[in-house]
């Protein structure tokens, strides 16, 4: 696939979780392709992804929903989690259609959690790490205090 | 022992990795277990995983995903550059800040003022072991605090 959008070159992976939409230039088969930005990249929204994947012992259909601001990152989400819980890697993953739902018609228990305008809840381990990868180092002289 | 900070709306954070480190932000709505969508006068909103931010003690009274003028007029009122500065924890992030931009003059002006600040220090330490300064019994605590006030002029 190529892997260029217009005359921007993107690694293979964030090729694929880019929306562009392919124009034909001067009837040639060469494609312009232009991305595609999410219109409201700040505001949170709960996507439904129908998508048909091939499992080892054939094909099946399925719904996920996402939580997340943009549809990139949703169709992402939706890849790994695919590729963790049901070994099923990127070729084999046909989307049938994503959408936007709102909040009532969502149907996964795990994003109506978050369906709370008083949402409230601690972090239970600190994530002890150096502000730089450049800082790390492989001992330490103390032990790390991961009470929050 | 029950937890003290909890992520919610209005919760203020600083960012501990990253391209915003060291920024102070607002967590305006949950995105979902693992990321917030955070703000902050001078920045985009955007989603944050919490493993980069640190929670603090401070929250403001917003709604879920205000807007940027709301925002900062709530900021204000909670008060929470000032909240942060004075906070033990905001404190000790301006002096690590100074220290690290010192250059080699302020450097020896530092040096010059503990040199100073420890030569009164022990010679009213000695002086109130022999009794000399201070006849009349001082209580250990007076002692301390008029040390601490000597640190306190000295510090950078």
């Amino acid at each position: 696939m190529d892997t260029a959008i217009g005359s921007f070159k993107l690694p293979e992976w964030r090729a694929h979780t880019c929306r562009c939409i392919a124009v034909p230039v001067f009837s040639h088969s060469t494609c312009l392709r232009l991305q595609i930005f999410e219109k409201n990249p700040t505001k949170i929204k709960n996507y439904g992804i129908w998508l048909r994947y091939q499992s080892r012992t054939g094909y099946h259909n399925m719904y996920k929903e996402y939580r997340d601001t943009t549809l990139n990152g949703a169709v992402e989400q939706m890849y790994t989690e695919m590729a963790s819980r049901h070994r099923v890697r990127f070729p084999c993953i046909q989307i049938i259609k994503t959408a936007t739902i709102p909040a009532k018609l969502c149907k996964r228990d795990n994003t109506k959690q978050f369906h709370n305008s008083k949402i409230k809840f601690p972090l239970v381990v600190k994530k002890v790490r150096p502000p730089t990868r450049k800082l790390k180092t492989t001992y330490k002289a103390t032990r790390p205090n991961l009470f929050m | 022992m029950p937890f003290k900070r909890y992520v919610e709306i209005g919760r203020v954070a600083l960012v501990n990795y990253g391209k915003d480190y060291g920024k102070l932000v607002v967590i305006v709505d949950v995105v979902d277990q693992n990321r917030a969508l955070v703000d902050a006068p001078d920045m985009v909103r955007s989603q944050m995983n919490f493993k980069r931010l640190t929670l603090a003690d401070i929250k403001i009274d917003i709604n879920r995903v205000p807007k940027k003028k709301t925002l900062i007029d709530a900021m204000e009122k909670a008060d929470v550059k000032n909240k942060w500065e004075n906070s033990s924890w905001g404190r000790k992030l301006i002096v690590q800040k100074r220290r690290t931009s010192l250059n080699d003059f302020d450097r020896f002006k530092l040096m010059l003022a503990k040199i100073k600040f420890w030569v009164v220090f022990n010679v009213l330490k000695i002086g109130i072991m022999l009794g000399i300064l201070f006849p009349i019994p001082m209580k250990a605590g007076m002692v301390r605090q008029e040390l601490a006030k000597l640190k306190k002029e000295t510090a950078a």
